[in-house]
């Protein structure tokens, strides 16, 4: 059965991500997709969707959907701090991230905070996206994918095919140890030789902070200049860009650039983040201080696959929910109540 | 870190993507051996003889390499590039096309036409003909989804950018700065001298793939009055325009 969900707010930026748009990248168009990768994987698999599937992508929240006609199966990947509810008529559950819930017919789903983070993930089970040159991950700059090329406005459609099948599920974060991680590491380079050996002390010595200008192209740092070698290593001819480029322009701080940004530019990049650390700098909130720890290709690529393995064992370990309401119309679901009916019979 | 080779040095940009660099300057040369590159390895991609490389991204001096490295270790995959130099690949989807695009100069399409005839001292009518009789180069693709940078603009005509960029250049803007032109798939900000403008999309997010050009690609301007640009801007506003009129003819390479 197709039923659908209506967008009550879209809150402050939201949009439709899936892994992103590959193999484009040479005609200048941007990969986009989810920031943390692996939040979309779980929150897909809480629902039972495959772990590529498109999800809702929300920037600080006030994100309210409204449930029409059918009942859906849906699950937010995000820090514990998340705020978010469902409300039906008579009673308001709040949400825990990596869980999924069951919202009925007449219920509003509210993703209001995101908590300490600035993002948190929403997949819906069955949520059906049409797919625009092999992805259905939102870049409105050039109207490709999301809902008609579009970020999601106050009042779209969301069209899922859902049907009940098992109990809802939970998992652990696999992120969570990273947030306590004052330490981003990257691999030097490309263009580490037009800095100057003070700018380069700077940038793995001292610490930087967060600037809140975050979007989905990059993130801002402030700190001490990373300087150039000369006026004319402010400015390359230009070359290729990648999600975790770290650009320097003349100004000395640095920018972190992140799934949407150009695929070329002129900005001399010193270092770039490795893809495990990425979400990082684009989830942690204003503010936030960090320092960077240059490593080598090796180290990062040996994290990168440690990192994989550990998102692959918590894709495996999904958990059946326990409620923790303990309804009686939940403990009898669950069929939990038998031997308690036992004793007294 | 980088690693010495004959044309190129191998710079990581993080545990995703070698960069291969070429030079430091705009030059077709340069761009003609990164092409060239980028077409052996992307034949080679297609028939499978690569393995874990995902992407290329070529640009005026350097062809990115973008892999996956749960697949594949960068350094590995540079033995399979190196390989490639010492192999021949077929070549299949490798020739050049031939573009030419309609374009107003002048006017309110334009506006820039006029002060650059008065910056290089030659009369409007010469600063068209100049650029509508050269034969341009795809250099690459960026700045913006499907921006095309081509070179050479003749030398007559090079000028350093304006010191004020506008904040709104539109959609189909051909535009002049150093040695390049460049055309203008979206409305967007920018620093350019604007000649003219093509009535016809330059990106069409329905078709695959949703740029006309890509690297290497030849393209020539084609100087059309107002009311061929009129009736040409009517056709593509009603979705009927076929792009594939633009192509003249596709260099088959051996």
């Amino acid at each position: 059965m197709s039923s659908s969900l209506t967008i009550v707010r879209a809150g402050l930026l939201s949009t439709l991500q899936d892994r992103g748009r590959f193999g484009l990248r040479h005609l200048g168009i941007p990969w986009s997709g989810c920031l943390v990768p692996c939040w979309q994987q779980l929150a897909n698999k809480l629902v039972r969707n495959a772990p590529d599937a498109c999800v809702i992508e929300c920037w600080e929240g006030g994100l309210q959907l409204k449930v029409e006609d059918y009942p859906v199966r849906i699950a937010i990947a995000s820090h514990t701090s998340v705020v978010a509810s469902i409300e039906s008529a008579d009673q308001k559950i709040s949400l825990k991230p990596m869980r999924s819930y069951t919202a009925h017919p007449g219920d509003t789903i509210a993703l209001s905070s995101t908590g300490n983070m600035r993002q948190a993930i929403m997949a819906i089970a069955g949520m059906s996206v049409e797919s625009q040159l092999g992805s259905a991950s939102t870049y409105a700059k050039a109207s490709l994918g999301g809902l008609n090329g579009n970020v999601l406005n106050n009042g779209n459609k969301i069209v899922f095919d859902y049907k009940p099948d098992g109990p809802e599920l939970t998992c652990t974060d696999p992120l969570s140890a990273a947030y306590q991680q004052k330490v981003i590491r990257l691999i030097m380079g490309p263009q580490e030789t037009l800095f100057s050996e003070e700018g380069l002390h700077n940038l793995l010595s001292e610490e930087y902070v967060l600037r809140s200008d975050a979007d989905r192209m990059g993130v801002r740092l402030a700190g001490p200049s990373v300087f150039h070698r000369s006026d004319e290593a402010k400015n390359i001819v230009s070359d290729a860009i990648v999600p975790g480029s770290i650009q320097v322009p003349g100004n000395g701080q640095p920018i972190i650039l992140l799934s949407d940004a150009h695929t070329a530019g002129g900005y001399p990049k010193v270092a770039t983040v490795i893809s495990i650390d990425l979400p990082l700098p684009g989830l942690l909130r204003a503010g936030t201080r960090f320092r960077f720890r240059a490593i080598s290709l090796d180290d990062a690529i040996r994290a990168t696959r440690q990192q994989h393995g550990l998102v692959q064992e918590t894709l495996k370990n999904m958990k059946p929910v326990i409620s923790d309401s303990l309804s009686t119309q939940t403990l009898l679901a669950n069929n939990l109540i038998d031997g308690v009916t036992d004793g007294t019979s | 870190m980088s690693l010495p080779e004959d044309s190129w040095h191998a710079h990581y940009a993080g545990d995703q993507c070698i960069v291969l660099e070429f030079g430091q300057i705009i030059n077709k040369t340069l761009v003609d051996s990164v092409v060239a590159l980028n077409t052996r390895i992307t034949a080679a991609l297609s028939c499978g003889k690569i393995t874990g490389l995902l992407e290329t991204v070529p640009t005026f001096r350097s062809l990115a390499l973008i892999y996956d490295p749960l697949l594949v270790h960068p350094d590995e995959l540079l033995k399979q590039v190196r390989h490639l130099g010492s192999e021949s690949v077929p070549t299949a989807s490798s020739s050049a096309r031939h573009f030419s695009l309609p374009v107003h100069y002048g006017g309110d399409h334009g506006p820039d036409l006029k002060s650059v005839a008065n910056l290089t001292g030659l009369d409007e009518q010469e600063v068209v003909t100049l650029h509508a009789q050269t034969s341009f180069t795809v250099y690459m693709l960026g700045f913006l989804p499907g921006f095309a940078f081509l070179g050479d603009t003749p030398s007559e005509l090079h000028l350093p950018r304006l010191s004020e960029p506008r904040t709104r250049v539109p959609a189909g803007s051909v535009a002049i700065a150093m040695q390049l032109t460049g055309i203008y798939p979206w409305d967007s900000p920018g620093g350019w001298h604007i000649l003219g403008n093509c009535p016809v999309p330059l990106f069409n997010g329905k078709l695959a793939p949703p740029v006309l050009f890509q690297a290497g690609d030849i393209v020539g301007f084609r100087n059309v009055d107002i009311h061929e640009y009129e009736a040409l801007a009517e056709v593509s506003r009603q979705g009927k325009f076929d792009r594939q009129t633009l192509v003249q003819k596709t260099d088959v390479a051996h």
